[in-house]
């Protein structure tokens, strides 16, 4: 779901009235899994994900009251789960650090799950978006999983459109390469 | 799944190298891109990878998930609430102990009492008829002392009227006051108007036999008190019973 005009009236009304419980429980319903996804394609964990969705919409609430409405509800919301997500990655980068001196952790455990050619393709593509520079990748992931409007991927990104525009329209050949060579089929 | 290296050699390369970016830019493409064989099969191969790019996370939020946001947020609420009266508090009960050790610290005798102070002292009223009587002790009312003293020391009850001494007994005179193992009792009639204070003198302590209370005392409340904080003996002082 992208951009949902009637909620974020709704929200907006609800948060300049205050009630900031009602507008968080639309604000979940309209965009709780695309943020949800949008974590997931950033911190690459199920679990993880999870947590960031539900700590996005915790510092939302509270944040509420500093909303000026300057931008869309949703871009705003945007804007703090890349940062709790770029958070959790610089945890990990640390504690990864950490852990390179004490153990060796297994990439894999258990039993490998049977891939459909879906299953496949998605993790062909995730690999490649994560050989694309970070700010790329978000600038990709805002473009085309979330719908953002090149001006809303920039208040987000805190860059300028035209740098975010011309980054993807560069980097989209190459991440067309990429998944062509690694066997997808387009 | 099969390998593209069939479909990679395009001979017309416009659509990579213009029609993005028109596209990216909300700009019409000119009918090229709609003849040109190459160019729609690359436009197609686009669409695929933008939906392969929307599609690669297909994960839904966890059941209740939403709950446990706003049970988050509940606790959250009442933790702040919790600490936001127990700053209150906190305030309230520095404000009370700076105001008690303010006031111990400007009223020496009240502070040589809540240091020392082993006797408790209580002083009561019996009027001496059931007339109307307003909010005035009138004379032939009789004050009633009790008091709790430590049975270990020597102990007096004295009994001022206008800051004089007009009464005293201590445990060697117990005709004129009921002596106790641990309290004394009088009954004391104020026949004359005035301003009526009871004081419990008692030693500093068990081995101060020396300081036998009240026996070098001149009689006149100020100077008692004076020369009782000068040694140490401990005190307790009535409020003023006033007889008009």
């Amino acid at each position: 779901m992208a951009y949902n005009e009637q909620a974020e009236q709704k929200a907006l009304l609800a948060i300049n009235n205050a009630a900031h419980e009602t507008a968080l429980k639309i604000l979940m319903n309209a965009y709780g899994t695309d943020i949800l996804r949008f974590c997931d394609s950033l911190v690459k964990n199920e679990s993880d994900a999870q947590d960031m969705l539900q700590n996005v919409f915790i510092q939302a609430h509270k944040n509420f009251s500093t909303f000026k409405g300057e931008s869309q509800i949703r871009t705003w919301l945007y804007t703090i789960a890349r940062n709790r997500c770029l958070d959790l990655i610089k945890s990990r980068k640390r504690m990864s650090n950490y852990l390179e001196f004490v153990d060796e952790v297994p990439e894999s455990s258990g039993a490998e799950t049977e891939e459909t050619s879906d299953m496949l393709a998605a993790k062909i593509i995730r690999d490649c978006l994560d050989k694309l520079s970070n700010d790329v990748k978000q600038a990709m992931l805002l473009r085309f999983q979330s719908d953002h409007s090149y001006e809303d991927a920039a208040k987000i990104l805190q860059q300028k459109p035209g740098t975010i525009q011309a980054r993807v329209t560069r980097a989209l050949p190459t991440l067309k390469r990429c998944v062509e060579e690694n066997g997808v089929t387009l | 799944m099969s390998n593209s290296s069939n479909h990679s050699q395009v001979n017309c390369n416009r659509f990579e190298k213009e029609a993005i970016n028109l596209i990216e830019n909300g700009q019409p493409l000119d009918s090229h891109f709609e003849d040109c064989a190459d160019c729609v099969s690359a436009k197609q191969k686009y669409l695929r990878l933008i939906s392969l790019i929307q599609e690669q996370s297909q994960l839904n939020p966890s059941e209740h998930w939403q709950d446990s946001v706003l049970q988050n947020i509940a606790k959250s609420k009442s933790k702040k609430l919790f600490r936001r009266v127990s700053e209150k508090m906190a305030i309230a009960a520095s404000v009370l102990v700076a105001g008690i050790i303010t006031f111990n610290l400007y009223s020496p005798a009240l502070q040589h009492q809540s240091s020392n102070n082993t006797s408790v002292l209580s002083v009561s009223i019996i009027p001496s008829d059931q007339q109307y009587r307003g909010d005035f002790v009138k004379p032939g009312d009789v004050l009633s002392v009790s008091a709790i003293i430590d049975p270990k020391t020597e102990s007096e009850l004295r009994i001022y009227r206008n800051g004089k001494l007009v009464y005293s007994c201590d445990s060697s005179r117990q005709k004129e006051c009921a002596f106790g193992r641990n309290k004394v009792e009088t009954s004391y009639p104020m026949n004359a108007v005035g301003e009526y204070q009871v004081m419990i003198v008692q030693p500093h302590s068990a081995n101060d036999t020396d300081a036998k209370p009240g026996t070098s005392l001149s009689g006149r409340l100020s100077a008692d008190t004076a020369d009782l904080l000068k040694s140490k003996a401990e005190m307790t002082l009535s409020k003023a019973t006033v007889v008009r």
